[in-house]
Order: structure tokens, then C-alpha cells, then sequence
């Protein structure tokens, strides 16, 4: 291959859109997670070079007799397989996360080796869901996602937002933006790893 | 490993450890694989003892 030739499969690898869907991670009724979720969601449509889709886990409908990659849901291990990234934002129920989020989540495992995760925590306390995304890490290391070291705390997330779910606390704005940043940085990076760098 | 989709050769990127067996000394290794033409993932499991 010439030095132009692989320029030019570098410069086509680079330009393809980033996948990042959103995971909507909890069921409860009346979720405040869920205008946290559409808000970074909406923030993701407006970057260029990306595409996402929000995933409620509400609608996958999963069955709870049987666990892992047995109950696959064909629709959201495809969404896993073409992302380059995830974002999960969950809400902090007695300092953890939903088990139906784990439950989702324990759903696929190849479709998830070396891509980026980034958590953003909601909590109705002051804590901003820090228990949370402490306790969900090793979940997700475990799964082989790699973690990046920007969040987004939405604590005391009643105050963040209206009645009807719009963003009233403009400085979220800001910690989105550098989180994705930091998410598609990361994405990029390991996707290149995954595509061309062996393992040995 | 080849591509299913597009028939490139695939990149083997992670071997992860899913399961300890029944057997001591045993475990289940599963191979990763993706395509660098089109992002596909496959797996295959390789068991090493």
C-alpha cells in the first residue's frame, strides 16, 4: 500500500459518524432521568459526525425468567454492535444503579469490548449521583466498556428542569459539551485500536 | 476471520475471559474480532487449559 493509499483508508475511517446512543436506564414511573436522558440525547443531534439514538430501556420489554446473553434483544445488540461509544445515564436508587439496567446491560458482552462508556448520574439528593457512578464502574469494566474520567452529575435534578422537561440550569450545558468531548475522543481512539491494532 | 458482511479481514483486538470451567486450570477465553472496512464485531470462543 502507498503512503497515499493509506492516507486515504485513514481519512475514510476518520470521517465515518461516530455511534453513541443514549441509554435511558430506569423504568420507575415518573423518572426524572428521562428529560436528563432527552436533554443529552438532543445535545448529541446537534454535534456533527455523530449519530445516536435514545434507548429506553422501558420498551425493550426484556424477560426476567432467564438472564445474559440468553434474552438478547436482537434491536439492542445491534444499536451496541454499530455504537463507537455509550452514554448511560442512570439514576441512584439506595446509592446503586436499577437492576433492570444490569439486567439490560448483561445482555450482550462481544458488542461491547473496547468501547467508550460515559455515565451521567441523577439523583433527586445533594450527592449528584456520585454513589452511583462510583459503584457502577467495575460493572462496567467488567463488560470490557472503557470508562472515561468526565461525568455529568444532575443532582438535585427536580431544580434542573421544568414542569414540562426543558433544561432551566443553563451551566449543564457546559459539563455536557466537555463530557462528549471527552467521549468522542475517546470513541475515535478505540475504535482505530479495535480495527487495526492485534491483540498480539 | 473474515468479514461476514463484507468479506474483509478482521482485526483481532481483545481476548476476554467470560468464565472459569468446571475444570481447574480451565478457562473460557472469547476471541474479538472486528472488521476495519465496515465496524463489524465477532466473537469466538477459544477454551484454554
Amino acid at each position: 500500500m502507498t503512503p497515499t493509499e493509506s492516507n486515504d483508508k485513514d481519512r475514510n475511517r476518520t470521517m465515518r459518524p461516530v455511534s453513541i446512543p443514549v441509554i435511558l436506564g430506569t423504568t420507575r414511573k415518573g423518572r426524572m432521568s428521562a428529560p436528563v436522558a432527552q436533554f443529552v440525547y438532543g445535545q448529541l443531534q446537534k454535534r456533527d459526525g455523530i449519530t445516536t439514538e435514545l434507548i429506553d430501556i422501558a420498551r425493550l420489554n426484556l424477560p426476567v425468567d432467564d438472564a445474559g446473553e440468553a434474552i438478547r434483544d436482537p434491536r439492542f445488540s445491534a444499536s451496541m454492535e454499530r455504537s463507537d461509544a455509550v452514554v448511560i445515564v442512570t439514576p441512584e436508587y439506595n446509592h446503586s444503579f436499577p437492576g433492570l439496567l444490569k439486567h439490560v446491560l448483561d445482555s450482550c458482552l462481544k458488542e461491547y469490548i473496547h468501547k467508550a462508556a460515559g455515565i451521567v448520574g441523577v439523583s433527586a439528593g445533594p450527592f449528584a449521583g456520585a454513589r452511583v457512578i462510583e459503584n457502577f464502574l467495575p460493572v462496567l469494566r467488567e463488560l470490557g466498556l472503557v470508562c472515561i474520567f468526565w461525568d455529568v452529575d444532575f443532582g438535585l435534578v427536580q431544580k434542573a428542569f421544568d414542569a414540562s422537561g426543558q433544561l432551566i440550569d443553563p451551566s449543564y450545558i457546559r459539563r455536557t459539551d466537555k463530557f462528549l468531548d471527552e467521549l468522542v475522543w475517546m470513541a475515535k481512539v478505540l475504535r482505530y485500536g479495535r480495527e487495526i491494532i492485534p491483540v498480539k | 476471520m473474515h468479514c461476514p458482511d463484507c468479506g474483509a479481514l478482521m482485526n483481532h483486538h481483545a481476548d476476554k475471559p467470560v468464565t472459569k470451567s468446571d475444570v481447574p486450570e480451565v478457562e473460557v477465553i472469547v476471541l474479538i474480532y472486528c472488521c476495519p472496512n465496515c465496524g463489524k464485531v465477532e466473537a469466538e470462543p477459544e477454551v484454554r487449559g
